[in-house]
């Protein structure tokens, strides 16, 4: 590093931030030559917490580690319990479950291009993009009871049904919000300004994206073909038939295109749940509170890309161990190698393209072996003891 | 007596009072309008319908606290919101309305006011410099070098009605398709009014030349460091400047604002209001560009364009047309 | 590709009425079904427990009423009806319904308020008897 190189903290606080994350640019003028990054900061202890809480209290819990993916959390933590426990749920509750599943990507992808038309300073687009989301969000609110955080699964099934109103009214909504959706690829394809501002920038080749395991449509945009609704396929979608949408640029303008491809998509699948909804029960009967000793792991293709969820029970009614791993944590590295190279000015759309939810990501990481040198760092059971120990001698606090 | 004159020009019209009050309405006149055609409503309960908003955001400021950084020379900090206001304020006592006094109208005053409108930038970038922050720095090299982009093509724009009118006064530009009867020379300098609206964009620092100032890159540019009072001067000083440099792009190209202080004083209002509807539709309609985008784009279609009109009009000056 | 591309649509929409609401001075509406603040009726509250066994966030105590003077006489050879009451903790509550999911005798229900800030604490802390 000679001496025209500045450091920049951009981090923990930054508008462009949704969430407080820490990078650190070296540049040269105004162009980047190197990156690092740091997590941590949005840790709320939700692991811990759910070894306390019974298993119908940690679906709530687990709703708010994101705002914006919760469904998703509590969709795969209840695909986790329902494999523990063996519980068949009814086809009637798999198809809301998958419904609300991609109103949630409607309502994500929409947030996601409305910032990242605001990062590139393309206020209007930002505005009337979200204009356009509130009618999911009005959807939402109707069928679950709440804009964010719906609350719609239970253990074995769906929590609420959906009336006739509501069924039409979804469709009419789908109707006006793809209509609006072409105007905004039209405007976003073709406004030299933004177009230019996307194209070619924050590059991520297809070996390196292979190499570095990135999900999501951040990895389907650069060729990548992975998709867990197709690839390994949870709750009703064996008996949808849907595109999963790739494009070969690597850059943020190809995220854009996967994103705005995934809402039609999503459009269409809607219409085709609506259409097939079965009778029958929304909810799978008797459900017992135990689950018995085993464990399980559920993959769920969130809108940011694959969220993955390891339960362990041990035969009580308080899971032993619940394991999140959000699909940030998996791109998070390879967009901060993607930006090395492009300007300052380029940083926040680069870092946005990946849909960024540091609420999701921070979890724990334990470090058991130290690889190179053989060491022994610290046990998982080491550890929790220390906690234990710690808080009861410095606060009198027994767990 | 005499002395007492120019203060009363330079505190009230067309000086310090009449440009604060007028710029704020334009701010005002530009938030609603961006805002409607955002589908939005824009500021509505301070005053009726937010006209007192502007005003309110800059009384605020005043009230905050303020921070000099601890490695930042505190005599410059503190001067540059200052100078800057104060040349653009010098700048818009030159607005041909009205008043024609020696003291704000005089052969070649139209350098002196491309003079003046330099200093704002220069300010800015000084600014940024002596407030020791990374982003601050970012900021202030980002100014002058898009400085260097927008200057040649807005003076080269502003140079176009001179020539037509054979005079660097601004006053005697303003009413030359009135005085010389051929209204025909407004509509032939439509090339330089687009490049003069799209530099005086570049010159405020507002989307799509936003990028000293880049909300979601360099948290504030050259502002980042500044708070409270100084804050406030430099929010003023970017409303004035929207009105002096407004104010005389109606001047030099749509015809002036003469007939009197009341006739005068409309054709200011209205035609000030439609530049600031022209800008407030540019800022709206397109994203930020990067700051090598901006410099290729100026120097590439910009500068040439203006080159052009200037061209036509030489021609046509040279074979006696007007 | 043609610059302005968006400034027809910019254009049209001066002429529309804006998409925002007036918020707070006009009412927000809510849909039917909406998960707001939760309410118990006493007089069917059995004393289980359920709510308070399943609240993510322990914001419900189900405790039993002391006897007042004011209570009808208990029938000949019966002891006492039992009365409970609820306290909710507005500040905990993370309007999830599971406690009204969960009631047998369906004495909890939630209605639509959801504007509940307050500048007490006290004051978030709701008694249902």
């Amino acid at each position: 590093m000679d001496d025209s190189t500045v450091r920049i903290p951009i981090g923990p606080q930054h508008p462009f931030l949704k969430e407080p994350a820490k990078f650190d640019f070296d540049i040269h003028g105004e162009e980047i030559v190197g990156a690092r990054m740091n997590i941590g900061y949005n840790h709320r202890g939700i692991e811990k917490a759910c070894e306390q809480r019974n298993y119908y209290q940690c679906i709530y819990l687990l709703e708010r580690v994101c705002g914006i993916c919760s469904h998703s959390h509590t969709t795969a933590f209840v695909q986790a319990v329902e494999e523990i426990m063996k519980l068949e749920v009814p086809r009637r509750g798999l198809y809301l479950r998958t419904l609300v599943c991609e109103l949630e990507r409607l309502h994500s992808h929409l947030l996601w291009l409305g910032v990242a038309a605001h990062e590139v300073g393309f206020d209007s687009m930002f505005m009337l993009v979200w204009r356009d989301r509130e009618l999911v969000m009005d959807i939402l609110e109707e069928m679950s009871g709440n804009r964010v955080n719906y609350a719609i699964n239970t253990i074995g099934g769906v929590r609420r049904d959906i009336t006739d109103a509501q069924h039409k009214n979804i469709l009419k909504t789908l109707g006006i919000l793809k209509q609006r959706l072409d105007y905004y690829v039209h405007i976003g394809t073709s406004e030299p300004s933004f177009v230019g501002r996307i194209k070619g920038v924050g590059k991520l080749p297809a070996k390196r994206a292979a190499e570095m395991c990135v999900v999501g449509p951040f990895a389907r945009a650069s060729a990548v073909d992975v998709d867990v609704r197709r690839d390994d396929p949870y709750a009703a979608y064996r008996e949808l038939d849907f595109k999963v949408i790739t494009y070969d640029s690597c850059d943020i303008y190809g995220r854009v295109i996967v994103r705005v491809g995934e809402i039609v998509e999503s459009c269409k699948m809607i219409e085709q749940l609506l259409t097939n909804l079965p009778e029958g029960d929304i909810v799978a009967p008797k459900v017992s509170r135990k689950a018995p000793a085993g464990a399980a792991i559920s993959r769920y293709e969130a809108p940011r890309g694959e969220d993955v969820h390891f339960v362990r029970a041990n035969g009580t009614e308080v899971p032993e161990r619940v394991r999140v791993r959000a699909p940030t944590m998996a791109n998070l590295e390879a967009a901060t190698e993607s930006v090395i190279g492009s300007y300052v000015a380029d940083i926040p759309i680069a870092i946005a393209s990946i849909d960024p939810c540091f609420s999701c990501t921070d979890r724990m990481a334990i470090v058991l072996r130290d690889r190179k040198k053989g060491t022994r760092v610290t046990t998982w059971e080491e550890l929790r003891r220390y906690g234990i120990d710690w808080y009861g001698k410095n606060k009198g606090i027994r767990f | 007596m005499e002395v007492i004159k120019p203060i009363l020009y330079i505190l009230i019209f067309p000086g310090f009072a009449f440009q604060f009050v007028f710029s704020t309405y334009l701010e005002w006149i530009d938030r609603k309008l961006y805002a409607r055609m955002q589908n939005r409503r824009g500021p509505l309960y301070t005053g009726y319908q937010g006209i007192l908003q502007p005003v309110a955001d800059i009384f605020k400021l005043f009230f905050k606290e303020d921070i000099v950084p601890a490695g930042a020379d505190r005599f410059m900090f503190s001067l540059m919101p200052v100078l800057g206001l104060a040349a653009v304020v010098t700048a818009g006592l030159y607005i041909p309305v009205w008043l024609f006094t020696p003291y704000n109208s005089f052969e070649g005053d139209l350098i002196v006011v491309l003079y003046l409108l330099s200093i704002p930038t220069l300010a800015l970038f000084l600014a940024g410099w002596f407030s020791v922050s990374p982003f601050s720095l970012i900021g202030a090299t980002r100014v002058l070098t898009q400085l260097f982009a927008y200057e040649v093509p807005f003076f080269l724009a502003l140079l176009t009605p001179a020539v037509v009118a054979g005079s660097w006064q601004i006053h005697k530009i303003s009413v030359f398709p009135w005085t010389s009867g051929a209204w025909w020379v407004i509509p032939i300098q439509v090339l330089a009014f687009v490049v003069a609206l799209l530099t005086l964009q570049a010159k405020l620092e507002r989307v799509p030349f936003d990028t000293p100032e880049a909300e979601t890159e360099v948290v504030g540019g050259p502002l980042t460091e500044y708070s409270g009072k100084k804050l406030a001067l430099f929010r003023l000083q970017k409303d004035v400047l929207m009105l002096v440099g407004s104010a005389f792009i109606a001047a030099l190209f749509l015809g002036g604002f003469s007939g009197g202080i009341w006739l005068g004083g409309l054709q200011l209002l209205v035609k000030t209001i439609f530049i600031v509807f022209l800008l407030s539709v540019i800022r709206a309609a397109f994203a930020r560009i990067r700051i090598d985008q901006i410099v290729s784009f100026s120097w590439k279609y910009l500068a040439p364009v203006s080159l052009v009109q200037l061209l036509i009009v030489l021609i046509l000056k040279g074979n006696g047309v007007f | 590709m043609v610059a302005g591309v968006f400034i027809p649509g910019l254009l049209g929409n001066l002429a529309e009425t804006p998409a925002t609401r007036d918020y707070p001075f006009a009412k927000a509406p809510v849909a039917a079904g909406f998960r707001g603040t939760p309410r118990m009726r006493p007089n069917l509250c059995v004393g289980c427990k359920a709510c308070m066994r399943d609240c993510t966030s322990d914001a419900i105590e189900i405790l039993l009423k002391p006897p007042s003077p004011s209570d009808p006489p208990p029938e000949e050879g019966k002891k006492p009806a039992k009365k409970f009451q609820m306290v909710l903790y507005l500040d905990r509550c993370i309007h999830c319904a599971r406690c009204a999911e969960v009631c047998p005798k369906d004495a909890i229900y939630l209605d639509e308020e959801f504007e509940v800030a307050n500048f007490t604490r006290a004051a978030l802390r709701l008694v249902f008897e």
